[in-house]
């Protein structure tokens, strides 16, 4: 009954406009904290109010969800869209080259991401360029480009070694990257002024190690992407300042990676996952959250790294991520918790609209 | 090869005891059988092997679990019950239930069936679950390695998985027989088998490479699987119509015997006659040929068509992993003709194209709701998380496995299975796929599957429902021994 309310009057609402009002349950505000029986106000895509109890404007009608509501999911590195092109054979460094030039608001990915309740997704560059290019962060229904320009991507794994063309060695790789950051172009320039974070892909160890000392030498900030076992690196992580992108879990993965996502937790280290779409589907996000609750992380880290810091990594955590006054309202209505994996997908709204997850 | 088909084994058994008794009989009626002091006797014979007894099984514990509310099946919920498990059965179920002197006591919330995985690659090599070499007769039953990884299997049994179906070959077209294995940390493999081939397994259109294959290769792989069931039945077939002349022939033995008893002393008299004569003559004695004596023909033994004659007589199920409707189509349309045939579909991706066909020939489907992506390498790239509620819905049997692609899958299965009901699912079809559904598929439903008087003590004990997110499995028990306590958490 309250599901059907619900539906005519999100059919009989224009979408991004007009005044909505929601309560439900429980409200998962993305950063760990919850909120009983809280109530969603949400007009021109934004969210007005986010409270206990708040005065409804006239003629606005209070709707009752029976269930939980969190924000959108937020993959925090991603190919999806860019259709398998998103390498450039024949320059291993493209700085000034945009994610956002190849998207496609069209892609299947974008829409299965959306059905699965993600709703902000990190487009970049692949790794197999030493420096790939510039990352962009984008909604997943609608079409629109939340921040062009996020990160520039470099790749220091094995990956960005090339045959025929430099780099060919992980030395020549830190030698060629060095030179271009002596080289004062405006990108460059933007990456050691704090302006513009690095997501430097790193697998091995040998190579993490190699990124976190080739950002501490140009102090640069943000993110390691890759990386299973960078757990196991915790404590110099933490002192470089960086955050880390994992790859999500998919089901029988080693014990090992998902220790060692607790052990990033325990040392305090903002971490988020990223879909690498393609290869991996939407509902691993949760998968992965499930995998390391059951492994023991703590529930407030993983909505964090799901929701708040996941938005943070991908340099919107001011506008995505947390249900919260003036940001974003992207939100998902569940008939339960959302980190339990049985719980179900009712509703998904980026931006005030919901949108249309029948299909696949 | 693991062993040979027990009805081939059987049969040649047989015939050597027919030839002896023919020599034996005719020996006898013709006064020789001084000649032949080395004939087994089968009365004889039989007396050593039934003297070997089996070793006794280590005494197990003596378990009562107090279960707030026992889930003895699906749909059947009991509480306030207890549950006596002595010996590795469960032997008592009911509210009044006493706890015999020294019996371990343990409480619980909730108590259930263990899980049930039935697409598993758990205590298999990597290199036999690569395996290519497509022969029905090659048997995971001989790549098992019950000491594989004793931490992984401690991580199955805390996630509530007691048994699996695991599978050597997984991506070949053929990939052999699979076995079915309880986990149990102390009991050694001859123990927790238990069921050595219990299905065939087959796949069409997955490839070890990742590429998927033509049109017309897809449409000749399922050629050839029907004409491997074909094989199957003409070679049991052979096996029949060798039994029919078998015991024609025996009958023939014995009105010969009868005949030649009846004219016995005639008969020996002329032989010693002959024989004297033949001294007499220094002419070398010829014994008298009967063409009663040639026994007839066994058929040729194959390894592979007697694994593949015991699927097309329905003995064990044929697994078959596929997922396009083109080839599923196929699939269905070229195992119509085998009537005694025991299809089960794995993964079948595009199941829902052959829907009302899968409920009609109640063949059950295997779904691995896993969060795979749009990527067109896997052949499951138009996997959708709601397939196995869709199936559900139609109609058909719907179980849950682990996909069989890396050896702690199963420990995530019950993971999977809850992602499955938050995609349509309905909860209780999810329980009844990982315990009985499961059990039944592999024709275990007699011993595993629910917990009721008479089965295999495999339980779990737990703080509230299974497959719920917030719900922890405290207690797991196989083969009547507690595995797994709140501590091992």
């Amino acid at each position: 009954m309250l599901a059907l309310a619900l539906t005519l009057f999100a059919a009989a609402a224009p979408a991004q406009s007009g005044t909505l009002a929601i309560q439900a349950d429980t409200l998962y505000l993305g950063d760990g904290r919850t909120l009983e029986k809280g109530i969603l106000l949400i007009d021109e895509g934004k969210f007005r109010a986010v409270a206990s109890s708040a005065d409804l404007p006239r003629g606005v009608r209070l709707i009752q969800h029976k269930g939980a509501i969190s924000p959108g999911f937020v993959s925090a590195h991603d190919q999806t869209s860019l259709g398998g092109e998103a390498t450039d054979e024949t320059r291993p460094m493209l700085a000034e080259a945009l994610a956002a030039h190849g998207f496609d608001p069209e892609a299947k990915e974008l829409r299965l991401a959306a059905r699965a309740g993600v709703t902000t997704v990190l487009l970049s560059p692949s790794a197999d360029s030493l420096v790939g290019g510039q990352t962009a962060v984008v909604k997943t229904a609608g079409g629109k480009i939340l921040q062009r320009r996020s990160h520039l991507a470099l790749s220091l794994s094995s990956s960005a070694l090339r045959l025929d063309t430099p780099p060919t060695s992980p030395m020549g790789a830190v030698t060629a990257l060095e030179a271009e950051f002596a080289a004062n172009t405006s990108v460059y320039a933007d990456v050691k002024a704090g302006r513009l974070p690095v997501m430097i892909h790193a697998v091995a160890r040998h190579e993490i190690l190699r990124s976190i000392e080739f950002a501490t030498r140009n102090k640069l900030k943000g993110s390691i992407e890759g990386a299973p076992l960078a757990g196991e690196l915790a404590e110099v992580i933490k002192e470089s300042g960086l955050s880390v992108v994992l790859e999500p879990f998919t089901g029988g993965d080693s014990r090992r990676e998902i220790r060692s996502v607790l052990a990033l937790s325990g040392a305090g280290v903002p971490f988020a996952f990223g879909l690498d779409a393609p290869s991996t589907g939407p509902d691993a996000l949760r998968l992965s959250a499930a995998m390391c609750l059951r492994e023991g992380l703590d529930r407030k880290a993983i909505e964090k790294a799901l929701f708040s810091d996941a938005a943070s990594i991908c340099g919107v955590g001011d506008r995505v991520g947390r249900l919260e006054r003036g940001f974003d309202a992207d939100f998902l209505l569940w008939s339960g918790d959302p980190l339990d994996l049985s719980s179900r997908l009712e509703a998904v709204y980026i931006d005030g609209a919901r949108v249309d997850t029948s299909k696949p | 090869m693991h062993q040979s088909d027990p009805g081939a084994r059987n049969s040649r058994a047989r015939r050597f005891r027919l030839a002896a008794a023919l020599s034996a009989g005719l020996c006898v009626s013709s006064g020789l059988a001084h000649a032949r002091a080395d004939d087994p006797k089968p009365s004889q014979a039989k007396d050593p092997a039934a003297a070997v007894e089996k070793p006794a099984p280590p005494k197990a514990e003596v378990i009562v679990i107090r279960a707030g509310k026992l889930i003895v099946k699906p749909g059947q919920v009991l509480e306030g019950v207890s549950v006596l498990i002595e010996d590795g059965l469960i032997t008592q179920v009911g509210k009044i239930v006493t706890a015999p002197a020294g019996a371990r006591e343990i409480k619980g919330a909730v108590v259930c069936a263990g899980f049930i995985d039935p697409w598993s690659v758990y205590g298999v090599d990597s290199e036999s679950v690569g395996d290519q070499r497509n022969s029905p007769s090659a048997a995971t039953a001989d790549a098992l390695d019950d000491y594989i990884d004793p931490r992984l299997r401690k991580d199955v049994l805390r996630a509530g998985i007691t048994t699996v179906r695991t599978q050597m070959g997984v991506l070949a077209r053929v990939s052999g027989t699979g076995t079915v294995v309880r986990l149990h940390p102390e009991l050694p493999l001859e123990k927790t088998k238990l069921a050595n081939e219990s299905c065939l397994s087959m796949t069409l259109g997955v490839r070890a490479d990742g590429n998927g294959s033509d049109p017309f290769e897809r449409l000749s792989d399922v050629e050839r699987l029907a004409g491997m069931i074909t094989q199957g039945e003409a070679y049991a077939v052979d096996q029949v119509e060798y039994q029919h002349e078998l015991t024609d022939w025996k009958k023939k033995i014995a009105d010969k015997q009868k005949e030649l008893e009846e004219g016995f002393k005639k008969a020996k008299k002329d032989r010693e006659k002959e024989l004297a004569e033949s001294k007499e003559k220094g002419k070398e004695f010829k014994e008298k040929e009967f063409k009663e004596d040639k026994p007839p023909k066994a058929p040729k033994l194959d390894p592979d068509k007697a694994v593949l004659a015991r699927v097309a007589e329905g003995e064990i199920p044929l697994i078959v992993e596929v997922h396009r409707a083109s080839q599923l189509r196929a699939l269905l349309a070229a195992t119509e003709q085998f009537k005694r045939l025991r299809l089960v579909l794995a993964g079948a991706t595009d199941a829902m194209e052959v829907a009302p066909e899968l409920v009609r020939r109640h063949i059950p489907v295997v779904v691995w709701p896993q969060p795979v992506g749009a990527n067109p390498r896997l052949e499951m790239e138009r996997f959708d998380l709601g397939l196995a509620g869709q199936l559900e819905e139609a109609g058909v049997t719907v179980l849950l496995g682990s996909g069989a692609r890396s050896p702690s899958g199963s420990r995530d299965l019950p993971l999977l299975a809850e992602l499955a009901i938050g995609h349509g699912l309905d909860r209780e079809a999810a329980f009844s796929a990982l315990t009985i559904g499961a059990a039944r598929a592999l024709d275990l439903g007699s011993r595993l599957g629910s917990v009721e008087r008479g089965k295999d003590a495999d339980l779990l004990v737990l703080d509230g429902d299974p497959l719920a997110g917030a719900t922890h499995i405290e207690y797991v028990i196989s083969g009547g021994d507690v595995v797994i306590t709140p501590e091992d958490r």
